[in-house]
């Protein structure tokens, strides 16, 4: 169309950021440190607020040495790569152990509060690792990084911040990225970031899945929108599975994973509908030595197998608990007090827990710095793969969004400090500007938009879950076939345009999640072994031919699948 | 509103101040009727009228932990995440003072 046949709001700057969060802001601020002139971030919800950093409870792993002087990079290689299951990108890992504590470090002296020991931080154990390497700021670690980088975001003078900016496209010519499209969530109007260089750091895919313990903006936005203009994802396969997620009652203003504290107090069952101590039938000592990966293949097995509570899940029990050691054990977040706040009595009440997806360690292929395939593209944070492998240790998430944020940032604005032509103009409607007015302008009584969410959450759940068969997956991908024929034909919104629209939000994050969803069980259903975080039913063990990365592309309307040796 | 079979202790009402500043219309206070009370908190009601009652309610909601304080609003007179607090059988709803309306609950944050 010519000269753009409606009046479309067009930012421009040197680096777009998608995405606010910790990767986002930590990408932000060292794009302005390489002297990026102008740096703008769009963010979903909030800057410094949405997303998944604040819900970090406890770690921030480097390798500092401060608690254990034996600690170094090389050790926390070993034990992150070993984690992975062998098919981390080395020197992915290498670069994330070595940049980790001068990142952390960098927090620290930035204001975060990190505990100390006089000059030097605490480090506390964490499963997997060799030492004791996790920085913390009591429960809520994550919060905190995440406050004191939006304090540091604020002082930054060459960076703008855009809340409420669903990107839904990235705007491309010729191989390169110049940018993203989006809507503006409050004034439903287009608006579009014209750049020289994008940093996609938009998090996972957690709320894919019926059960999940991340954000409700955790819905895999720019791992769709690279897939779309092109950019190979891998690993996808590879989602993180937490075993003691809750699921009734609720637990009022704490982490979803807080029941897990109740699993291990002295005394406390955990049984299904039935009654039955499935966990203790089988591994009596499972306190001590189980895996969180076999632990959430336990509970998910009884609740698919129909012994499950009505709400899916099943029950930890503490009533024969002592009442000091269940203060004791809940001291840990002031969760002992929160619970008795919420009026609950665990003398009396049974809590429903379930598994429920945790974290992606697959996303956008980079290289060292952050680069994608397409130029003028990069990654960062849990969007990006390849430092996790195949699972990844408690604690490497929230010092990993400060390594790969960093090194996007820099090499973002190096890269864009090299391009000196002009930028092209993009101002064609595309046919996903036509689908929301479409929606919009046709407002009906029909199927709503969270309908088909929900459905292609509960499609995951059953067919790309915490157990796997090559049956189900096939299966999935076919629901997904009647889900996007659903979105394009059967949707519609029940009302007009209205600023915060959250039913068309519904359904373009819908619509992006289905190409996501895709990339999981079609590299799932590809991965014919069980290895790190992928569970197949009907290939249990792990085999060498395994060690390998699944690398998928869009070529027109597929999704193509290739394997790449390690 | 249909009335829900359940006893009293199992349900609850949440008034929420509806305003567009698109339209000319003054605020106004709509009441929902919610099927469930114990052990959920305000978010899951949110929650509720979204994908079961009206989809035309906007509110903001991000972590479900209490940790973000994107869902930020007044409940009976006071700053409180929904989030964080559990449905009681009253409760009133209101966007956070001294910041402008977007609609209904969702209120300009400028980080």
């Amino acid at each position: 169309m010519k000269s753009g046949a409606q009046s479309l709001d067009t930012v421009v700057a040197d680096v777009l950021i998608i995405g606010g969060g910790g990767a986002g802001c930590e990408a932000a601020i060292f794009a302005q440190k390489a002297g990026a002139d102008s740096i703008c971030v769009a963010e979903k919800g909030i800057i410094g607020a949405s997303g998944c950093t604040v819900m970090g409870t406890y770690s921030c792993c480097a390798a500092l040495g401060h608690s254990d002087p034996r600690d170094n990079p090389q050790v926390h290689f070993k034990d992150t790569y070993t984690g992975g299951a062998e098919i981390a990108d080395p020197e992915l890992v290498r670069i994330f152990t070595e940049e980790a504590p001068a990142r952390v470090l960098e927090l620290a002296e930035g204001g975060v509060p990190f505990e100390r020991e006089g000059s030097r931080l605490k480090q506390g154990r964490m499963f997997g690792h060799t030492y004791p390497r996790a920085c913390y700021v009591g429960m809520r670690t994550g919060q905190a990084m995440q406050w004191g980088l939006r304090k540091m975001l604020k002082k930054a003078p060459r960076v703008r911040r855009y809340n409420d900016i669903q990107i839904y496209r990235l705007l491309g010519a010729d191989g390169r990225i110049f940018g993203a499209r989006g809507l503006n969530r409050r004034t439903l109007t287009t608006i579009q970031f014209l750049a020289k260089a994008t940093i996609i750091a938009t998090g996972g895919c957690g709320q894919l899945y019926a059960h999940t313990t991340t954000s409700l903006d955790n819905t895999g936005d720019g791992l769709a929108v690279a897939l779309e203009a092109g950019a190979p994802l891998m690993d996808m396969e590879f989602v993180q599975f937490y075993p003691v997620s809750s699921i009734y009652p609720r637990p009022a203003g704490m982490n979803r994973t807080m029941p897990t504290f109740l699993a291990f107090v002295p005394g406390s069952r955990m049984y299904n509908r039935l009654g039955q101590d499935f966990v203790d039938a089988q591994y009596p000592d499972w306190r001590k030595s189980l895996a969180r990966d076999f632990l959430s293949q336990l509970i998910y097995r009884e609740v698919m197998e129909g012994r499950g509570t009505p709400r899916g899940g099943v029950y930890i029990d503490v009533k024969a608990a002592a009442p000091r050691e269940l203060e004791l054990a809940l001291a840990v977040g002031g969760y002992y007090k929160k619970i008795q706040k919420m009026g609950i009595d665990l003398k009396e009440t049974a809590w429903e827990v379930g598994a429920a997806s945790h974290f992606l360690m697959g996303g956008i292929q980079i290289g060292t710095q952050g680069e994608t395939k397409l130029a003028g593209l990069f990654a960062a944070g849990e969007a990006a793969a390849g430092v996790h492998g195949a699972n990844r240790l408690g604690g490497n998430a929230l010092s990993e969004i400060l390594v790969t944020g960093a090194r996007a940032g820099q090499a973002a604005a190096r890269f864009a400090s090299r391009q000196t032509g002009s930028l092209p103009s993009f101002s064609a409607k595309t046919e996903w500007e036509e689908w929301i007015e479409k929606l919009l302008e046709k407002p009906r009584t029909a199927t709503g938009p969270l309908v088909l969410k929900k459905s292609l959450q509960d499609c995951m759940w059953k067919n790309a879950g915490v157990i796997r068969t090559g049956e189900n997956l096939k299966k999935g991908l076919e629901t997904l076939n009647g889900l996007e024929t659903a979105l394009s034909d059967e949707v519609a919104l029940s009302h007009g345009r209205t600023p915060y629209h959250m039913e068309l939000q519904d359904a373009i994050e819908t619509r992006l999640m289905l190409g996501v969803a895709r990339c999981i069980m079609t590299a799932a259903e590809r991965r014919e072994e069980s290895r790190g975080a992928q569970y197949r039913d009907d290939f249990p063990k792990l085999k060498e031919e395994g060690r390998a990365n699944f690398i998928l592309t869009r070529v027109k309307n597929e999704i193509v699948c290739e394997k790449r040796g390690r | 509103m249909k009335k829900s079979g359940n006893t009293p202790q199992e349900t609850s009402n949440l008034r929420i101040l509806r305003y567009d500043p698109a339209t000319r219309q003054e605020p106004s206070l709509q009441e929902y009727h919610l099927p469930f009370r114990s052990g959920y908190t305000v978010m899951d009601g949110l929650l509720h009228i979204h994908e079961h009652i009206d989809g035309t309610l906007a509110f903001r909601a991000s972590c479900q932990a209490g940790l973000c304080l994107a869902c930020l609003v007044m409940i009976d007179g006071r700053t409180q995440c929904p989030c964080r607090t559990l449905l009681r059988g009253q409760m009133k709803l209101e966007p956070l003072k001294n910041k402008k309306v977007i609609r209904d609950l969702v209120v300009e944050e400028e980080s």
